[in-house]
């Protein structure tokens, strides 16, 4: 399913994209597959049953089950993503949740990049603007455009505060100006990285998992990419990819997944380290 | 009223800011002395009865009476005003209004200075009966996402959305400024916004401040002025805003004032070349 001119546009200007029941025949395979998965890793973050208190993280999520896996070779997947990263494009990587309440403003990388990448996200609930939609503000994903750095300060401010755009604003996070992507399950949205969003009002189990994916990095930039993958060692994986996503890959699924397990092997190090210095892996 | 630094980087920031029901003990009085302006102004645009069809429209709106050209003078405008433009700036003109129907994505102009439109809604409007549409940080006009959208929507020429980005106009991602007789909403005047979904006699009017220019630059003022010829204007300003002006409004009026000469003639050539004085 190739983006139209009109669609990348679009993706382009405002930072994201909804496709209303594309997935909607699948739906309830995807979502029992989702809950296998859960069940399989003790159905909570770091194989507690999940307490409803805190978000419930799992990562390499669509990796650990082959029909999930198989995702990403699905032509609604790989040509969309295809049409806005090219051919070539990494899969970068999945993660599985049970959200629990408000998600406040932020961007999942805002910096400086030449290679663009995005997160795809299947919403297993339905969600509107009062009960966890994502909520994004168009063109906060234009790094370097005086809007989006602006908006930065809500996001860097989170370590500090508490509510950090009432204390910028004078407005708490539901009122941000931004727009709802209410979802029914079997829509598919997707998002720039850079982007700000946020979710308010939803429940404590809230199910979702996104697919991540970014251009190929030139050989040149490989340090770049390998800082990349290095960062994901906070969520404990050894390697960029689980097992099953690696063996049950056919020829072409490998494209997208050759360049960053090439790159991958400082991981082990990282873990360790990380492992050392804290009680559990990251929950997001 | 003073606005808080959060209200001014709120402003600044997303390109608006709205105050509900800050002028709710007013609206009625604000209500009756704009239907009663319309009705010494034949009811509709250029004194003829509203026709439904067109929007209708009336300059120097607030100007035309005592007590409408003392919102200006109102703590909750002045300080509004003051608080994003500084304590000497421009008021610049009103319009009153009767919308119909939709009005397509736009900015009122793309200049390097800020401009605030301050309006007041008449009837209660939401997002799909005339509200307000705005898209946040499109006023910044040197950042990529605003030219962008200037190409999408450029003013003055009719939006590009289903032939650029294959939706219709009210499926622009945005926000809708909901509001109720008594709301206040002021806007940057060069963010993109819209209406849609609007019935066909919705009142609404505005004031328009900008900031005090350098005496360097009051060409541009000039110019600006100048404009004002197509709604045929022959002065800045309304003679009852002029005449009962105390000084505290005048250090709002004199720029202008003082830089009006060419106008009455440039109206008087307007005068000539169009049928009627322009609806927006």
């Amino acid at each position: 399913m190739k983006l139209t001119k009109k669609q990348l546009n679009f993706f382009d200007t405002f930072g994201f994209l909804a496709f209303p029941g594309l997935f909607l025949d699948d739906i309830e395979n995807i979502t029992s597959a989702f809950e296998d998965v859960w069940s399989r890793n003790g159905g909570g973050h770091f194989g507690q049953e999940h307490d409803g208190a805190q978000r419930s993280a799992l990562i390499q999520f669509i990796d650990q089950d082959e029909y999930l896996s198989a995702l990403i070779d699905d032509p609604r997947i790989d040509e969309v993503c295809a049409s806005v990263l090219g051919d070539d494009y990494n899969y970068t990587g999945s993660d599985g949740n049970f959200y629990v309440g408000d998600t406040m403003w932020h961007s999942d990388g805002y910096r400086k990049s030449k290679y663009r990448s995005f997160k795809m996200a299947f919403y297993l609930d339905p969600v509107d603007a009062t009960s966890g939609c994502l909520r994004v503000i168009p063109g906060s994903h234009k790094h370097g455009d005086l809007f989006a750095n602006s908006l930065e300060e809500v996001h860097t401010a989170r370590d500090s505060s508490n509510n950090p755009s009432d204390e910028i604003w004078g407005v708490d996070g539901n009122e941000v100006p931004a727009v709802p992507l209410e979802i029914t399950p079997g829509d598919l949205v997707m998002f720039n990285h850079q982007i700000k969003h946020s979710s308010w009002g939803g429940g404590e189990r809230r199910r979702m998992f996104t697919l991540n994916f970014e251009e190929r990095y030139a050989d040149p930039d490989l340090p770049e990419l390998r800082e990349r993958i290095g960062a994901e060692a906070r969520f404990w994986i050894d390697r960029i990819y689980g097992e099953v996503i690696i063996e049950t890959a056919t020829a072409s699924r490998m494209v997208h997944l050759e360049q960053r397990m090439a790159n991958d092997y400082h991981m082990p190090e990282l873990v360790r380290k990380h492992q050392e210095a804290n009680a559990e892996p990251s929950r997001g | 009223m003073e606005l808080a630094n959060q209200q001014k980087d709120f402003f600044q920031t997303f390109g608006f800011l709205k105050f509900p029901g800050l002028f709710s003990d007013d609206i009625e009085r604000i209500t009756n002395t704009f239907e009663r302006i319309w009705s010494d102004h034949g009811g509709g645009h250029q004194g003829e009865t509203h026709d439904y069809q067109r929007r209708s429209a009336l300059l120097q709106f607030i100007d035309q009476d005592e007590y409408m050209s003392s919102l200006i003078d109102d703590p909750r405008l002045d300080g509004m005003a003051s608080g994003i433009l500084g304590d000497d700036y421009n008021y610049v003109l009103s319009d009153g209004n009767f919308y119909v129907g939709d009005t397509q994505w736009h900015s009122d102009y793309r200049i390097p200075k800020p401009s605030i439109k301050a309006a007041f809604y008449l009837d209660e409007v939401a997002a799909e009966s005339g509200a307000l549409r705005v898209i946040p940080g499109s006023h910044m006009i040197n950042d990529n996402f605003s030219s962008t959208l200037h190409e999408i929507m450029p003013s003055g020429r009719e939006a590009n959305t289903q032939e650029l980005l294959g939706i219709y106009g009210d499926q622009v991602p945005a926000v809708a400024l909901e509001s109720k007789p008594g709301d206040l909403v002021c806007f940057d005047r060069r963010i993109k916004h819209a209406s849609f979904g609007g019935s066909s006699r919705r009142r609404m009017f505005t004031i328009v401040f900008e900031p005090h220019y350098e005496d360097n630059e009051l060409e541009k003022v000039h110019d600006h002025i100048g404009s004002l010829s197509r709604f045929w204007c022959d002065r800045a300003y309304g003679e009852v805003m002029i005449r009962t002006a105390n000084p505290q409004r005048m250090v709002h009026l004199e720029q202008r004032l003082a830089n009006d000469s060419h106008l009455a003639e440039l109206t008087r050539k307007a005068r000539l070349e169009m049928k009627e004085p322009a609806r927006g």
